[in-house]
């Protein structure tokens, strides 16, 4: 499995964190994997194939699952229903009945027992998952998280760290963009660092802060210390 | 599938029933309100399930036109049966749909609405300077059914309950949740499996096929059309005013709203004969400000949660449709 474009490659079971200052093209790579971009050169492969001009469902339905850095919940159907959405649409090649999938799915996130509630009733937390849940329902090969941890608790991110890391270990490829150092750390297992739309560097999360070229980046920018880039929309 | 419950079935039959026995009842200048009020109806709900999708059509109209011309054309010019005239408006409808379609769906709110719109003006001035359209003086066709108003509301009405029927299938189908994902959160429906495109070309296709026939019984109805009367703005307004009366992105509420606005129309038309219009336009105002949900949210507040409130949720009535707007 590859993601090649900037030239980075992801491969299954593995999280690779996807940090950089702010306008280094974080979210923009997000949009050009998922297909609601397309470029204007390069191409970006996908288990081998070239997707670089299908349609997002497609890439969807070929296995590549993402969630927005701002929630995007239906918010007049209950939280199932919203699973289920990404399950009928998405995860049709798996052949399983979407409730079964959907239940799963939150079950996966720990929303089994929130199912029945509406969005609107769900913590900042909640909402977070069950975004989680309705990608996870369309079974992605490869999982792209925009902000997960954004506005959560310690706590919270502490849980959905875990939660990643299963879906990682259930042979998924996840790619997440994040801004707390704390986090990446946490949480990739090999972390990408994006500057002005190319890759500055690539490599163990010990490896890139310590990388003279990555630190002139960010302190160039702001130096806030343990957070880095993206603190806005 | 929601299952109907009895209260659901009861209330179909009672106006099924209605429908079926309505022309033995009524006078012939109450037939033919009748009959405008299932034509206003179809055009309401077709107009409606595009704005399930959320795009926002003026091409109405457009169809309407087209759909009467190549009714008329067809039976004038290849000498078609009414039937199979209606069949080719239909057709022609739904080619021009799709053509129009796959150029404009790209676009989104405003931008879509406009070139809806160019859509119809560029046919109504494609008809007035035609030849084989008779320009300007427009079209005769002799009357349906030998001007037999009973069997011309039956045929409206056949054709009212495919359009009900194909609105409460699609609302209850995965094609509704579809629809309501696209509106709510296109981005969010591309990225989990939902081919937008596809689905809003259907959406529209389907949507035109039934002004086409609209058009086609208009003129067979009326045995006279011109372009300005044809491809008129108003078309399209009236059945967007009417479903947003009703209740938007529901099947109940574009019925409901055709059925109360058009029977206001006729009634302010013949006590007021000058400027009913202001009085039209002054209710709907009112009602748009007052009633955001439509008549339809208005009736479900009033009906709580009984057995008229079961039967409203059946018929695609809930205060809001599906996911958020």
């Amino acid at each position: 499995m590859a993601v090649r474009g900037q030239g980075f490659r992801i491969e299954r079971g593995e999280i690779v964190g996807l940090i950089g200052p702010n306008g280094a093209g974080k979210t923009t790579t997000f949009n050009l994997i998922s297909g609601l971009y397309y470029p204007d050169a390069g191409t970006i492969r996908f288990k081998g194939v070239d997707i670089t001009r299908r349609a997002p469902h497609v890439r969807c339905r070929m296995g590549i699952g993402r969630t927005f850095q701002i929630i995007q919940p239906f918010e007049n159907i209950s939280v199932l229903q919203n699973v289920m959405v990404g399950a009928i649409f998405g995860g049709r090649r798996s052949g399983k009945r979407p409730e079964d999938t959907a239940w799963e799915a939150c079950e996966m996130v720990g929303l089994g027992d929130r199912c029945h509630s509406m969005p609107g009733e769900l913590t900042a937390a909640g909402l977070k998952k069950m975004e989680l849940a309705r990608a996870l329902a369309t079974f992605p090969e490869l999982l792209l998280l925009d902000e997960m941890m954004e506005g959560l608790t310690p706590v919270e991110s502490a849980e959905v760290i875990n939660i990643i890391k299963k879906v990682r270990d259930s042979g998924t490829a996840v790619l997440v963009i994040e801004h707390v150092m704390r986090t990446v750390r946490d949480l990739s297992d090999r972390v990408v660092v994006m500057h002005q739309g190319g890759t500055l560097a690539e490599g163990t999360y010990g490896e890139v802060v310590s990388d003279p070229l990555v630190i002139a980046a960010y302190l160039g920018e702001e130096g806030e210390g343990d957070t880095v880039g993206h603190s806005g929309h | 599938m929601v299952r109907p419950v009895r209260s659901v079935l009861v209330f179909g039959s009672l106006a099924a029933g209605f429908l079926a026995l309505a022309p033995l009842a009524v006078d012939p200048y109450l037939l033919h309100i009748l009959i405008l009020v299932l034509m206003s109806a179809v055009m309401a709900l077709s107009w409606d399930l595009l704005v399930r999708t959320g795009q926002l059509s003026l091409a109405h109209a457009g169809f309407f036109g087209l759909g009467a011309y190549a009714s008329a054309l067809s039976c004038n010019l290849l000498g078609a049966s009414w039937w199979m005239s209606f069949i080719a408006a239909g057709m022609a409808g739904g080619a021009a749909a799709l053509a129009l379609g796959i150029i404009t769906l790209r676009l989104h709110g405003m931008y879509f609405a406009i070139a809806t719109l160019a859509f119809a003006e560029v046919l109504r001035t494609v008809t007035l300077q035609a030849k084989f359209t008779g320009g300007a003086v427009g079209v005769t066709l002799p009357a349906i059914f030998g001007g037999n108003r009973v069997e011309a509301y039956y045929l409206v009405a056949v054709i009212f309950v495919l359009c009900l029927a194909v609105s409460l299938g699609l609302q209850k189908s995965r094609w509704g949740l579809a629809f309501q994902a696209i509106r709510a959160r296109q981005a969010v429906a591309e990225v989990i499996g939902i081919d937008t495109v596809k689905t809003k070309l259907a959406a529209f296709v389907i949507s035109s096929v039934f002004p086409s026939l609209m058009g086609a019984f208009y003129i067979h109805y009326v045995t006279y059309i011109i372009p300005y009367e044809a491809f008129s703005l108003n078309t399209s307004v009236s059945a967007l005013v009417m479903s947003v009366f009703g209740g938007i992105y529901t099947t109940a509420g574009p019925v409901i709203g055709a059925v109360v606005l058009k029977i206001l129309e006729e009634y302010l038309k013949s006590a007021i004969v000058y400027g009913y219009t202001v009085i039209y336009g002054l209710i709907l105002a009112l009602v748009i400000l007052f009633m955001p949900n439509g008549l339809l949210g208005v009736i479900r507040r009033a009906a709580g949660s009984g057995r008229a409130d079961q039967i409203l949720r059946w018929f695609g009535g809930r205060k809001r449709a599906g996911v958020s707007d």
